[in-house]
This record gives structure tokens, sequence and C-alpha cells, in this order.
């Protein structure tokens, strides 16, 4: 049953995918999975490679539908809502971050942060100075104009971070964003991701197969046989 | 509105733009298009209009009446009497002597002597080079034969003639020529020597005459008219070079099949181009929507970029035009001595206008179509592939 202080609420959701392009069989990847996101808290997804962890994430977060159940995000069912009231939802309520980084490339380190703030509501001159404010509590104040082939892939998911968190979203859906990063910037993409989580309230709804990461949540789930158990 | 123009700016030549080059080779690609368009619907209406101006004024003339049955007194009368009509700017007898000119050196061409009571358009349209054209006694001879047939020179006119007893005699003139001419037919200075009628006929009597008319009505409006103050035998240009009016009809047929043949290659450009530029750009549109960008803002920046890259096209196109047009003059000689015909060039910039704006419209609405087409794919399914479809 949802509840008024769910943030993001699945129920009985479903999906699978064609077996080949020209359709055959589908292949079940979830089958009634249930999932609450309150806010505030982290919520951690592992399971193995293919089990169905990003697409859980992509459903929760309204960028894939599902073939049965139903997603809320607070008091709206994402399916009924039309691309007018989602991008509302993406630009101000949510932020995302993925394996590889997906900055705009032909943007410079502030502008990718300018962009994200300016669709989220902000004027331009707003927008300069949230994106100077939070690349420099990602570290990256001397790195502004540069573009993302010019920065390190520690780098890339520091400003994919600073633009995720820059319109104070309600969560930040994470998928494997450290999965790309060598050990030693894992570690710091880690820190700093949890300490913002920690420092702006946001909940977090992060997909990893990296335990020790997944163990700094509040809670963890493992997608198993289609099926989501708390194991954590 | 500045995140629109940032990203369509960003998108289009901006230095950022990791596919400028591409988005400037496109535009190139379309600049060529235009430019190729603009230069063959040119030169096709030149090389007509050129072609019927000279036929029209030196060959043939508008119309021309058979009067050979009577005398040049009798010829001369009719032709007032139809100067007189309403639509005709000039009526006047002429009459071609074919012959064989000998000059001096011993060179022979064949050749006409035209005799004409030369009117004002006429003798506009010859140019003098050297002496005075159509002085009594002396024929002109033209530019294009005067490597063999000098100013000043007697040449020998070899004709035939009604015999006394053989049906036609060969005879022979020496004539004086008193002057150089040129025309912007060469074809017709290869082949015409001129002279006044009077002169002619110190040559031989034995002259068929005809009425050329100039008109400015119809052609075959003014032919109704002749026809009906009484004057039979009244024939239009396109009826005496009929041949030559065909084929120029088929050629018109034909240049406006490569003419649309070619339109039609730059518009699968310009389709082709627009979707290359926004597929490049997928990932990057799947990134914005994950922002929270709108579709319609979405639809507006990738067609607005498609605007800057098809306008940039098309004023580097007419840049090329003008640029060619500016140039043609230098090159007219060399094309009067290829084709044996002056070309005017000129650029109807009217059609050239609904050219740019009909491939703009083309662009602007397949880039609609395409972004349309990405925006139905799901989000992740744009991250996921190289291309959508």
């Amino acid at each position: 049953m949802k509840r008024s202080t769910d943030l993001v609420y699945l129920h009985q959701v479903s999906k699978s995918f064609p077996a080949t392009l020209r359709g055959g069989e589908p292949i079940q990847i979830l089958e009634s999975v249930d999932l609450t996101v309150q806010r505030s808290r982290a919520i951690a997804i592992t399971g193995n490679s293919g089990s169905g962890k990003s697409t859980l994430l992509q459903i929760a977060a309204g960028l894939m539908g599902c073939d049965h159940g139903e997603v809320w995000f607070e008091h709206e069912k994402l399916g009924e809502m039309d691309n007018r009231a989602l991008s509302a939802l993406r630009s101000r309520r949510m932020g995302f971050i993925f394996q590889a980084s997906l900055l705009l490339e032909d943007f410079t380190a502030s502008e990718n942060v300018e962009m994200a703030a300016m669709i989220g509501g902000s004027s331009k001159g707003e927008a300069r100075d949230k994106a100077h404010e939070i690349l420099s509590l990602v570290g990256l104040s001397a790195r502004l104009s540069h573009r993302p082939d010019q920065l390190s892939g520690g780098e890339k998911q520091r400003v994919a971070i600073a633009r995720a968190l820059v319109n104070e979203p309600a969560i930040l859906f994470a998928d494997e964003p450290t999965g790309s990063l060598d050990e030693g910037n894992a570690a710091m993409v880690e820190d700093l991701l949890f300490s913002l989580v920690r420092q702006k309230e946001v909940a977090l709804l992060l997909v990893t197969h990296n335990l020790s990461f997944a163990r700094r949540c509040d809670e963890i789930h493992r997608i198993s046989e289609r099926n989501l158990e708390v194991i954590g | 509105m500045s995140i629109l123009l940032r990203l369509s700016s960003r998108y289009a030549f901006s230095r950022q733009n990791r596919h400028r080059g591409s988005a400037i080779r496109i535009a190139l690609g379309l600049a060529l298009g235009l430019f190729a368009i603009v230069m063959v619907l040119s030169f096709m209406q030149a090389l007509q209009s050129n072609q019927f101006k000279d036929i029209r004024t030196l060959e043939s003339f508008d119309l021309q009446a058979d009067v050979s049955s009577l005398s040049l007194s009798e010829a001369r009368r009719e032709a007032a009497a139809i100067a007189t009509l309403d639509g005709i700017e000039a009526a006047f007898v002429w009459a071609d002597l074919p012959v064989i000119i000998q000059g001096e050196g011993g060179r022979t061409i064949s050749a006409r002597i035209r005799g004409i009571d030369a009117p004002p358009s006429f003798i506009d349209a010859v140019n003098c080079y050297k002496g005075t054209i159509f002085s009594e006694g002396t024929v002109a001879s033209s530019w294009a034969n005067s490597l063999w047939i000098k100013d000043g020179e007697t040449i020998t006119a070899t004709f035939l003639r009604r015999g006394k007893q053989a049906t036609i005699v060969p005879a022979s003139k020496k004539v004086e020529v008193g002057s150089i001419y040129y025309t912007t037919s060469w074809e017709f200075d290869q082949t015409t020597l001129l002279s006044t009628l009077d002169t002619l006929s110190t040559i031989t009597e034995d002259l068929a005459y005809h009425i050329g008319i100039y008109t400015s009505l119809d052609v075959q409006r003014a032919k109704l008219i002749i026809t009906d103050a009484g004057l039979m035998g009244v024939k239009s240009y396109q009826e005496v070079n009929a041949a030559l009016w065909g084929a120029m009809l088929l050629e018109q047929r034909m240049m406006t099949l490569m003419l649309l043949l070619m339109i039609l290659i730059v518009l699968v450009h310009a389709y082709s181009s627009t979707r290359r530029l926004l597929l490049a750009k997928q990932r990057e549109v799947a990134m914005l929507m994950t922002m929270g960008a709108r579709v319609g803002t979405i639809h507006a920046a990738f067609v607005l970029q498609s605007a800057y890259v098809t306008l940039l096209g098309l004023v580097v196109g007419v840049i090329l035009c003008w640029g060619a047009l500016t140039l043609y003059p230098h090159l007219s000689a060399f094309v009067y001595r290829k084709m044996g015909t002056h070309l005017v060039l000129a650029i109807n910039w009217g059609q050239v206008l609904g050219l740019s704006v009909g491939i703009l419209v083309f662009s602007l609405i397949s880039s609609l179509l395409a972004i349309r087409r990405l925006l139905r794919a799901d989000i992740m399914e744009m991250f996921v592939y190289e291309e959508i479809y």
C-alpha cells in the first residue's frame, strides 16, 4: 500500500523484452516487483549482470514503461503523466547518473551543469552561479571551461553528479556510477556521492554490483530470479 | 528561449561542436547544388533567348513574307503598306543571293549576299568593325571571315542566274568589300555578306524578294493581322526555322528534366544530411530528455540547427552565383569562340529566391520529421543503440 511519505513506489511491476528484434518468445526480466523509496533514504539494488537492475531503475525513473504494475512518484502515477509533466518532473525532482558519464560533449563542464539548471527553470545568470557553486563543491572549480573530452573519467563523473544535483532534486537515480572508473577514482566518486546526498537530503536509488558500495546505503535489495529481495 | 538558442547555435557551426565539419560539408553540398541548378537554368535561358534573339533580329526576322513574284518597287510598296498596320514595328524588303566568294588570295567560301532595306533594328544589331556598312556599290564582309576577305579587297562572287537557253547558268561579278561587320551570331557572320538591295540588284536582277517584319506583338497575332490585310504566304520565325524550333523545344524539355533531377538530388542531400546531423546528436537528445528538456524545445532546437546549416548553404550558393555572374563577362569571348554565340548570362533572382525557400522549407520539414521519428523511441533506446533508425 502506498504511503504519503513514499517518494517512489513500484507495485507489482513486470517487464519482459522480445527475444530477438523480430519478436519471438519474450524474456521475462522482472515479475511482480514491489519497491518503495522514501525521502532522503539511500537504496541499493544489486544483482548479477543481466538480472534487470538497470531496467528496474529505468522503470522507477520513468525512462522506460513497464508491462504490468504501477509506478508512482510522490502522488502521481508515471504511466498517466504526459510528456510535459514528465519533463517537468525530470528537470526539477529527479537527477540521473549513468555508468558512462553521458555529458553533453559539445558543452563545457560548466555549460553542462548550467544547461540542467536552465532546463530546471533558472535564468542564465542564476544557472551560471549555481553551476560554479556546485562544481566547486565537487572539486572542479579549475575545470569549468573544459569540455568532457578534456576531463578524466573521474572528473566527468563528478560533473555528472554536479549536473544531477544542481536543481536540488528529491531523488538521484544512479546506475553503476563507478562502474567504469579505476579503484581510486571510484572511491572518490563514492565518497562524494554519499556526502552530497546526505548533505542535501536527497533520496538515492543506486544500482551497483559492488557490495561494499551498496553497503553504504540504508537498504540493500537484490534481484534474483526476476524478483527483488531485501538483503540488508 | 536561451536554452533553444544555445542548443541550436552550438549544434550548428560552433567551434565547440564536434560535428562542425559535417555541418560545413553539408552546407557546402547545398551551396554547390543550388549553384549548379541556377547556372544550368541561366545557361539554358541564355542559350534559348540569345539563339532566337539572333534569329529574330538577323536571320529570318519575326515574320517574313515571300513576294518573289513582285518587282523590287512593288515589294517596297507592299512593305510600306504592312508597316502601317497595328503592332508592326518595321517592314522592309530583302533578298538573299547564294554565292561562292573567291578572295584575292584565291580562297573560296560558300556564302550568301543579303541585300536589305535595313531598318534601324537591324542596323543596331550589326556592328561596324571597319568602313561604312551599307554604302552603295560595296558589300560588307564579316570579321569572322576577315582572315581571307580583307577590307578594300575586290572579291569575285559566282552565282546562278536564269539563262536564255539553259534554265540557269553560272555567272560571276567582281565586288568591292567596303566594310567589315560583326554581330552576336558567329554562324550568321560566317555565311553572310551584307549590302543594300540596290547594290545587290547591280550584281544580278534575278532576285527573289521577301518582306521582313519586326513586330511588338505575339508573332502569331501579328501574322493574323497581316494575313487579314491581304498578304498571303506570311511565315513566323518558328515556321521558317521549324527544325531548330523543334530541337529547341526538345532541348528545353530535356533540360527541364535534368533540372528536376538536380533539384531531386539537392533535396535528397538536404534530407539525408538533416537526418545525419540529427543522428550524430542522438545521445545528446536522450541526455537532454533525462535532464527534463521538453519535447517541443528539442524539436525547435534541431529544426533551428537545420535552418542555420541550410541557410548558410543557400547564402554561399547565392554568393557563388553572384560571383559567376560577375566573372562571366571575362569568359564570354571564350564562350563565343567555342559556341559561336554571345550568351548573355542573367540570373533570375526571383527563381533563386523561390528555389532557396523551397530547399529551406524542405530541410525544415525533413528535420522535423526526423526528430519526431527519433523521439518516438524510448530514452534508453537512444542511449543504447548507435542509430535508432
